[in-house]
């Protein structure tokens, strides 16, 4: 249970233990969640105080996360490693700026929230000048080169799915429920990267759940199918 | 042990989705013993869950990041890296002190000096020769003046002279004047 992050005891998501995500880079073993927590901070104290390698470190523990949260919102592969590093640059100029060590992780998905939704920006005064439309909105390039075409297929539908629902959602409620559910951080965590209140952040999740109950049955079906390819 | 009869509504069972902690101890004791609201939360979680890691895995994987051992160090320029407000703040301010001096400092008015008689009088002859030039250049020639049905006419220098006087005549013309007022 741990490794997806949620825990159905108490219906939250948890944090995910550092190790999960890097074991391949840290060669560190796994800590306990206090402890993790003081490492990232004094981690981040030090990267503060201008110690490369430790911004270094927290690159290699974020790098994950942040590039698959960038993925979820643009679904290109090339723009999401851009602006990837676009969030980190951008993390560590402003990293003296940062009031409050511990909360560092929703501050780096504050700064890559900022990041795609500047993205969209430059993408919408660019398209004024195109003539033609951007025909591959929604399309991954790299996904053509997939050995298996089935895989592929999938792939394009899921994602139109995801789309599609969506859509349903107001701007907010398709954040919260990404970062909850897609990026798996906590509330607080959303709170603090969202600059809402956590009972707003909760009122937008609960709206988002309420249409995602409506469309689940498509997901569930898609995944019925996935499973059995 | 939960007393309630009835099964939690569907928001209920939403809401604890969204925070377990927000249902009330009854509530909670509810969830825990009931399979009927148990499954229903269950396989919401597990939909959620299955979005979740499947979007995962469906991610293509992250490229190797910068290592920033070697990232350049900040220098004097890196303050052009401010947010935009405070470029924001210093074109205000700039325009206000650009307003300020401009204001304090007003440009003298520009002074109009007319034209004295002799140049009117100068402008006024140069214009008229120029008139006079165009119509001589652009005479026709006798033939295709009667071709257009008008009679050729040699040139008639004292009407020239009449219209356009040369300096000569004027030269004159001021002598006798200066002449009969000196008389």
């Amino acid at each position: 249970m741990e490794s997806s992050g949620i825990n159905k005891e108490t219906g939250g998501y948890t944090e995910l233990p550092i190790c999960g995500l890097i074991s391949s880079m840290n060669p560190l073993n796994c800590e306990t969640p206090s402890s993790q927590a003081t490492r990232l901070i004094s981690l981040v104290r030090q990267a503060r105080s201008g110690d490369r390698a430790a911004f270094d470190q927290l690159v290699l523990l974020h790098h994950e996360r942040i590039f698959r949260m960038v993925f979820f919102r643009t679904r290109k592969q090339m723009d999401a490693e851009d602006l990837c590093q676009e969030v980190f640059i951008r993390a560590f100029k402003s990293l003296p700026r940062l009031k409050d060590d511990s909360k560092f992780v929703p501050w780096l998905f504050s700064i890559a929230g900022n990041t795609v939704k500047d993205y969209y920006r430059k993408k919408k005064i660019l398209s004024l000048f195109q003539s033609e439309p951007d025909v591959q909105v929604n399309e991954d390039p790299d996904s053509r080169q997939l050995s298996q075409p089935l895989d592929h297929v999938l792939k394009q539908e899921f994602w139109s799915q995801v789309e599609i629902f969506s859509q349903k959602l107001s701007r907010w409620e398709k954040e919260i429920f990404f970062l909850r559910f897609m990026d798996q951080l906590a509330i607080r965590d959303i709170a603090e990267a969202t600059g809402k209140s956590q009972s707003a952040v909760k009122t937008h999740l609960y709206r988002a759940l309420e249409k995602y109950r409506k469309h689940s049955g498509t997901f569930a079906k898609f995944m019925e199918d996935r499973h059995e390819q | 042990m939960s007393n309630r009869t009835s099964h939690l509504t569907e928001d209920l069972i939403l809401m604890s989705i969204v925070d377990y902690e927000d249902l009330n101890q009854e509530n909670q004791e509810h969830l825990f013993q009931c399979s009927t609201c148990g499954t229903q939360r269950e396989t919401l979680l597990n939909s959620l869950e299955g979005l979740g890691n499947t979007a995962r895995n469906l991610c293509p994987p992250a490229p190797r990041p910068l290592n920033w051992d070697y990232a350049p160090r900040p220098r004097w320029w890196s303050v052009f890296s401010l947010p935009r407000p405070v470029y924001a703040l210093a074109g205000a301010l700039a325009s206000i002190l650009i307003a300020l001096v401009l204001l304090h400092n007003p440009q003298a008015p520009m002074e109009i000096i007319p034209f004295k008689p002799t140049e009117v009088s100068v402008v006024y002859t140069i214009a008229l020769d120029e008139v006079m030039v165009d119509i001589e250049e652009s005479t026709l020639t006798p033939a295709l003046m009667d071709l257009a049905g008008e009679a050729y006419m040699e040139w008639d220098q004292d009407f020239f002279d009449f219209l356009s006087p040369g300096f000569e005549t004027e030269l004159l013309t001021f002598g006798a004047r200066l002449k009969g007022a000196l008389a």
